[in-house]
């Protein structure tokens, strides 16, 4: 029987701080909240030069905000746990309906008039004359941090497990041949349209003790997520029925680099 | 007395007119009888982005179609018994916006079938039903049906003032392999016996 090296890497990070936690007496115990602001910065790209690149809501660098937790010992050097959930939201997400139908004008325009263009998810296909409505990339992470104290300085580098959800649109597009009665449906469609993808974290947050339970910190992390996004375009000559079927792998392997700062509220007991 | 009692029995049909007259108030709905009369047909040139009349006296085979325009009217093109009617045009008049129409065919298409006045291709010589060789694109679904299948989808009721009459396009789907001039006879059956003819205009396929 094998398990699967996920549930082996969320074990692992877990296994210090449960170990620390039965080897101490609880004198007191760090609840920390923090809020923070920051960039995410793609260290590989998914695009593969096909319109599909504009229906996956990963793009290049983009804001975000996460809420995150901490629990751990008061102790100078300790090992806790950490939470994170991260909004990120994209600056070209409002642009990506307009670089689709771009990108696809590119494609069919040689031969084809573009009767419509519909991009969605699954059955919810927005109107043609409707801003495309991409949402945001949520981030859920748990793992282990480690604390280190030193006068007001705090250094804390951790590793985490979560997922990332991203969405990835459908789109419909009708063509009509240039000097023909010819007309055909191609649509867009996902193999993964929302579910989350496996990611894990790791790097440092450095954080400046400013009064007695708050906390100036900054953080710097690498993440990797493994996406597997594919893409199949299904092209249907509505008179004969003919269908043609091609796929695109976009990269399964999402590197990123995020750097942010943001405040440490200590709720100690 | 008996002149009140006279004078209330001769104006007892009139008020009842009125009274039934106004019984749709509350329905800006006009329902309208109308029946099929007579076919009007267009070449269309399928070239650009939407089909559009042609004007000139050649078309591509491959981008060739009909638009068909069934006109409809009241009763005018019908025998009609006259009702018994003491005022013709005692109606209720909705006081805010005027009537959306509903207009209900009396009669249903039976068939749709295509002729070609010339030889079409070697399959196909002059006088042959060459029907199956056009389609008519529904926008909404965007999918072809065959003549036979759209006939059976064209609504017998149809709704707003501008909407008497029926219009549709068809498509050639199959053009001949040989140029030439082509004309085409469309025959139209209805349910009650009378059927619709015209022709196309002669036109060279390029």
């Amino acid at each position: 029987m094998s398990m699967s090296p996920k549930y082996l890497i969320v074990a692992f990070s877990l296994l210090p701080f449960l170990l620390n936690a039965q080897n101490d007496t609880l004198k007191v115990i760090h609840w920390q909240a923090r809020a923070m602001y920051g960039m995410n910065i793609p260290l590989n790209a998914v695009e593969v030069g096909e319109p599909s690149d504009e229906l996956i809501e990963y793009s290049d660098n983009s804001d975000y905000i996460h809420l995150g937790a901490t629990l751990f010992l008061d102790r100078e050097r300790t090992w806790g746990l950490d939470g994170i959930i991260q909004l990120q939201s994209h600056k070209v997400g409002e642009k990506s309906y307009a670089d689709f139908r771009r990108s696809v004008n590119e494609k069919y325009e040689s031969d084809y008039y573009i009767l419509q263009n519909t991009i969605g998810q699954g059955e919810d296909e927005e109107d043609e004359s409707s801003p495309g409505n991409f949402g945001n990339v949520n981030k859920f992470y748990i793992g282990a941090s480690y604390h280190h104290r030193e006068g007001k300085f705090r250094f804390t580098p951790r590793f985490m497990v979560g997922l990332v959800q991203v969405e990835s649109k459908n789109a419909e597009i009708n063509l009509k041949r240039k000097n023909s009665n010819e007309i055909t449906e191609v649509t867009y469609f996902s193999s993964k349209p929302d579910r989350p993808h496996f990611s894990v974290l790791m790097g440092p947050t450095v954080g400046y003790q400013l009064v007695k339970n708050l906390m100036i910190y900054a953080e710097f992390y690498y993440s990797y997520m493994h996406a597997n996004f594919n893409y199949t375009i299904k092209e249907r000559n509505v008179y004969t029925e003919s269908t043609t079927e091609t796929s695109t792998d976009h990269p399964n392997n999402v590197h990123a680099f995020n750097a942010g700062i943001g405040l440490i509220l200590d709720l100690s007991y | 007395m008996k002149i009140k009692l006279a004078l209330f029995l001769l104006l007892l049909p009139l008020m009842m007119e009125v009274l039934v007259s106004c019984v749709d108030y509350d329905s800006p709905v006009r329902n309208v009888e109308v029946s099929h009369c007579s076919l009007e047909l267009d070449d269309l040139e399928n070239t650009g982005a939407a089909a559009q009349l042609n004007f000139d006296d050649s078309v591509a085979g491959e981008a060739y179609g009909i638009r068909f325009r069934i006109i409809r009217q009241e009763y005018s093109c019908r025998i009609e018994s006259p009702g018994l009617h003491f005022i013709s045009s005692a109606q209720a008049i909705y006081p805010y916006q005027s009537y959306d129409y509903r207009y209900i065919s009396q009669e249903e298409i039976t068939d749709i079938k295509i002729e070609s006045i010339n030889q079409f291709d070697s399959d196909h010589p002059a006088g042959a039903d060459v029907t199956d060789l056009f389609r008519a694109l529904s926008e909404q679904e965007f999918k072809y049906f065959t003549v036979d299948d759209y006939r059976d989808r064209l609504a017998i009721e149809t709704f707003g003032y501008e909407n008497r009459d029926i219009d549709f396009d068809i498509f050639l789907m199959e053009p001949s392999a040989s140029d030439g001039q082509q004309q085409f006879k469309v025959t139209i059956e209805l349910s009650d016996g009378r059927t619709l003819e015209a022709m196309t205009e002669p036109i060279y396929f390029v």
